[in-house]
């Protein structure tokens, strides 16, 4: 029993997945201001995210100075705002742009950190997107059920556009079991 | 000032002629010294050169005859004493030709055939065909092989002669003892070729005791072996899909079984290979980085032999012998596993006492065949077939709690080779050598899926739905090789030839549909299918100036056709090798190449589901140059040492950008492709030793490896397998006839990888709960290298030889040794204090096996 145990244990740890750590610190890598921002017409203020990112090599400190950011509506400066506290539209230590936008509007910005490069990003706000009409089916998929939405819509050929698609609310409904999933 | 200088020059260089040329003695010369002693006079021809120069030794002067014999020895010109008179006369040029055989009646390729008489020769070529155009008269010829033992003859030419020759290694002596090897590389003028024979795959470059080609050519100098236990092949910094494997003369596309743990060549069968890194022939042509010839047994014509091998994973046998003695041979080899002879069994015990039935099954075979019959002395010919199979079945039956039949769910994927090769093989003269060849090849891999999802336990449906998934993917090629081999004197060796291929490609024929209970249908449906046409013409010659010079000088050139577009490549090839001493040369090649053909993966993991596609009118072939220069010595105690660099640059290389999904569509593959270029560098050393009982060699490679794809990253990045340092040596020991051992070590620094070099704080998203997550930026591909990797493998063979003369062999060995979990993936991870380490995943321990093989 005891020559059973040696031999299973001893084929278990030489046939196991071994990992170990190495250094990672020869890796270049230099810190940069990162900046989010999702310009829409809805509501009257845009949420600018600023921070710095953090070098995987260990190396550089974050800065504690605040970031220099640049936010112009077609060409026009406007006043950065700063809240240290968390709102119902913003989150704590963000700063945010008041104005109601619309479609055709070019926003430019740019943020920087003391001996850092400057992040800088572009964007017009488009044109609302061309839905057509919308439909949500269960269909089989490779691991049970899945639930696929169909969208309809209009892409324009000359121009490259990007979409993206958020699921504000899913329920899922069990056979066996009266269970409620919400997500 | 300048133009006294250059008079005073010009008037140094000409004194310095007339000196050296009043210095040097002619034939001539010795001819009026023997016209001073003896009262004789020398009637000849005048198209007779006598004012060339005399390298002889001064002849003795004791008798006339003597002299003469001592002064015209070697010139060309032989003597007549006729009275007062010497009659000179120019020596006729005979041809001496023929096969050269081991025992058993096996072609030996690379033979060096060695005339002592007047120091010149030549070797065999890859259907062990010789010629050699010496003088008329006597001469001491020594047919010699580093495997097979030498032999010398004496012969007089009065006329052109065939003469075959039966080698025999001499077993009495301890150590096959081969003087001037002319396949060495110190008198070839190829760089970068490496030439191995069955004998070097018996001590090491072996898995789970099984020998392997791949692995043992992964192991040598400037070669990459990219994941461990993949069969990949990095040639000077080259991509997998860039090596030409050659099957008697026949293109394999898929040289992999199980995932790469086993190629697809039985070195049960195999006679030679010629492994070309650089410095490529002009017969050789279609990929980028590197040729593996692969040449197998014609089968032995006397009497019948065989081998039995049973591994922990796989079975061989291999049976030869002739048909007709002399006259025909077979030779047959087969390699299965056998794992899935327990599994099936083991499983149906298994499903017996389940509800739910499962079965899983893989298993791999190799199947070479080979016919040979001899017409006559100048005609032969050979039928080769390969077939090679692997299989991966995974089916399921999942039953409701009553017995119903809930859900199907089955799985198969088959890939694999055939291919078949008629070669007939003409002696034209004794200078002209021709093989003719017809080729096909068919490679596919075959995916098949079928899920079934039965209705009936919920309630108001029925039917089922149903998700079936084929792709298969094919290749036929079929064509023709013709290769001549002409040597007209013993200072050129011309080859010419024509190949001609018909590719048809069909990368993907895929089926999909979808049914369920509401008549919901959704199909897909890809077929794709490309023809093209492959025409090759060549023509090289290997030309000796002296004995110091040697030059080789070739085209190679084709024409590619596909719908509507057609690439012409001419590829020129140079190559020179400078004899620094009798031990010693330089040489230096050039050579450009092109490849038609791309393999498509979205993985560095050389899946069988990876197609190729041929070069379209919106993808141009790949190119490639190469310069590679070296020295090659051979060192006292026998020691061989040879130091190279190469430099080499890719263009319109391709890789799937990986953007849609893991397998790229092959409707639409050309506007999934980025295309960008490579460039290779860096030098090797490779050093080896052999008294007969011991063998040792190594080899240290340094070396960079890089790519640019602009659309991809905007700088030149490294490699995968930019392996900066890499290392090996292989030592084997003979303690008596019955026990040899071998061990090897390998080293090389880690594969690249890309990891992240940045985190950043995930942005929230407005009117969504903030969760406070992270993302990991990736700036520059390849970025980090992993961990060294290292490898101790040993093994031992216990021979025995039965009283019937039959020889059996256990073999034991163990995969890395000191189990090293060498690196195959990394992470990388944040620790609590902030800072961030890279985490190394091992996969593969130490691993013993045992092999039972039994010669008879």
């Amino acid at each position: 029993m005891r020559h059973k145990f040696i031999y299973i244990a001893s084929l278990l740890i030489t046939l196991s997945s071994c990992t170990y750590e190495f250094n990672i610190d020869d890796v270049e890598a230099k810190k940069k201001p990162v900046i989010f921002c999702m310009p829409n017409t809805l509501g009257d203020t845009t949420l600018i995210q600023v921070s710095q990112s953090m070098n995987v090599n260990n190396k550089g400190t974050n800065s504690s100075a605040k970031p220099d950011i640049t936010f112009k509506l077609n060409g026009v400066e406007k006043e950065i705002k700063y809240t240290e506290k968390a709102t119902d539209l913003l989150p704590a230590n963000s700063y945010y742009v008041l104005g109601k936008l619309k479609e055709g509007d070019k926003i430019n910005l740019e943020a920087s950190y003391p001996d850092m490069p400057t992040a800088k990003s572009s964007t017009v706000i488009p044109q609302p997107f061309p839905l057509e009409k919308w439909d949500m089916i269960l269909k089989d998929g490779s691991y049970g059920r899945e639930i696929q939405f169909r969208i309809s819509f209009t892409d324009n050929a000359e121009t490259k556009d990007y979409y993206g698609v958020r699921i504000i609310n899913k329920e899922s409904h069990w056979v066996y079991y009266t269970e409620y999933d919400k997500i | 000032m300048n133009r006294i200088i250059s008079i005073i020059l010009l008037f140094s260089t000409i004194c310095v002629s007339s000196i050296k040329a009043q210095g040097r003695v002619t034939v001539e010369d010795m001819m009026e010294q023997v016209k001073s002693i003896y009262p004789v006079s020398f009637v000849y021809d005048s198209s007779i050169k006598l004012n060339i120069p005399y390298s002889g030794k001064k002849p003795s002067m004791v008798s006339l005859e003597n002299s003469l014999e001592t002064i015209f020895s070697n010139t060309g010109i032989k003597w007549e004493i006729d009275g007062d008179y010497v009659i000179l006369k120019r020596l006729s040029s005979y041809t001496l030709s023929g096969y050269i055989y081991q025992e058993n009646g096996e072609t030996v390729i690379n033979t060096t055939v060695w005339d002592i008489t007047s120091n010149t020769g030549t070797l065999t070529n890859e259907h062990g065909f010789y010629s050699l155009t010496l003088n008329e008269g006597k001469h001491k010829i020594r047919f010699s092989h580093i495997s097979c033992g030498e032999q010398t003859e004496d012969i007089t030419l009065k006329g052109n002669k065939s003469q075959n020759i039966y080698l025999k290694a001499d077993y009495r002596i301890n150590e096959v003892v081969v003087t001037a090897d002319l396949n060495s590389p110190i008198y070839t003028t190829q760089t970068g070729k490496i030439s191995l024979t069955a004998k070097d795959f018996i001590s090491g470059n072996n898995f789970m005791s099984s020998p392997d080609v791949v692995k043992k050519l992964q192991s040598l100098s400037g070669v990459a072996s990219g994941t461990e236990l993949i069969s990949g092949l990095y040639v000077h910094g080259g991509g997998n899909d860039e090596n030409l494997f050659l099957l008697d003369g026949t293109p394999l596309y898929q040289v992999n079984h199980a995932g790469g743990l086993f190629s697809a060549f039985n070195t049960d069968i195999v006679k030679n290979i010629d492994f070309y890194k650089s410095g490529f022939p002009a017969r050789y042509g279609g990929r980028l980085s590197s040729v593996v010839d692969v040449r197998t047994n014609d089968g032995n014509m006397k009497e019948y032999h065989g081998s039995f091998t049973l591994g922990l994973l796989e079975g061989r046998i291999q049976f030869e012998g002739p048909i007709v003695k002399d006259r025909t041979s077979f030779n047959v080899a087969m390699r299965r596993t056998w794992l899935d002879l327990l599994t099936a069994p083991s499983f149906a015990i298994m499903n017996t006492s389940r509800r739910d039935k499962q079965n899983t099954r893989y298993a791999f075979h190799d199947i070479n065949a080979k016919v040979t019959h001899i017409f006559s002395e100048k005609s032969r010919a050979d039928i080769s077939l390969y077939s090679g199979n692997d299989i991966l079945k995974n089916n399921g039956k999942y039953y409701t709690m009553s017995n119903e039949l809930a859900n199907i769910d089955n799985f198969n994927l088959q890939w694999g080779n055939f291919t078949a090769a008629a070669n007939w093989k003409y002696i034209f003269s004794h200078k002209l050598f021709a093989n003719f060849t017809g080729v096909y090849t068919h490679n596919r891999s075959k995916f098949d899926y079928l899920s079934e999802e039965r209705l009936g336990y919920i309630e108001g449906l029925d039917g089922a739905i149903i998700k079936i998934q084929n792709n298969h993917s094919t290749i036929n090629d079929f064509g023709y090789r013709m290769e001549f081999d002409y040597r007209p004197n013993t200072w050129n060796h011309i080859r010419f030839g024509s190949n001609y291929m018909r590719h048809i490609f069909m990368p993907q024929n895929y089926y999909s549909k979808y049914e369920n209970a509401t008549n919901n249908e959704l199909t897909g449906r890809i077929k794709s299918q490309y023809k093209s046409n492959e025409f090759t013409l060549y023509a090289e010659d290997d030309i000796s100036l002296g004995s110091r010079l040697k030059l080789n000088g070739g085209i190679h050139y084709t024409m590619f056709g596909i719908a509507n577009t057609k690439y012409h490549s001419v590829e020129p090839r140079a190559a020179m090798n400078i004899k620094l001493c009798d031990n010693a040369s330089f040489k230096i090649s050039y050579t450009e190449m092109s490849q038609f053909m791309h393999q498509l993966s979205a993985t560095y993991l050389n899946l069988p589901t990876d197609y190729w596609v041929p070069s379209t009118e919106k993808i141009p072939p790949m190119r490639s140059r190469q310069y590679s220069a070296g020295i090659y010595s051979r060192l006292p105690y026998n020691i061989r040492l040879s130091i190279e660099g190469f430099y080499k640059t890719m263009n319109n290389l391709i890789e799937y950008n990986g953007d849609k999904q893991l397998n790229p569509s092959a409707d639409d593959w050309e506007e999934n492709v980025r295309t960008g270029k490579g460039k290779a560098y860096g030098a090797e050393a490779d050093i080896s030793y052999s008294n007969g009982k011991t063998s040792v060699d190594a080899s240290y490679t340094l070396s960079w490896s890089k790519r640019f794809f602009p659309d991809f990253h905007q700088s030149w990045y490294p490699d995968k397998f930019d392996n900066r340092h890499k290392f090996s040596i292989n030592l084997s020991h003979k303690f008596s006839d019955r026990i040899d051992a071998y061990a090897s070590w390998n080293f090389h620094s880690g594969n690249r990888m890309t990891i992240p070099t940045q985190k950043v704080e995930a942005p929230a998203i407005p009117g969504t709960e903030n969760k406070n997550e992270s993302i990991m930026v990736y700036e520059t591909p390849n970025n980090i290298s992993l961990p060294a990797y290292h490898r101790l493998d040993l093994g031992i063979n216990f021979r025995k030889t039965t009283k019937r003369g039959f020889e059996r062999i256990w073999n034991v060995s163990l995969y890395n040794a000191y189990c090293r979990m060498n690196p195959l993936y990394a992470t990388v991870t944040q620790k609590e204090d902030g800072s961030f380490v890279g985490k190394a995943h091992g996969v593969f321990p130490i691993i013993p096996s045992f092999s039972y093989t039994l010669k008879f």
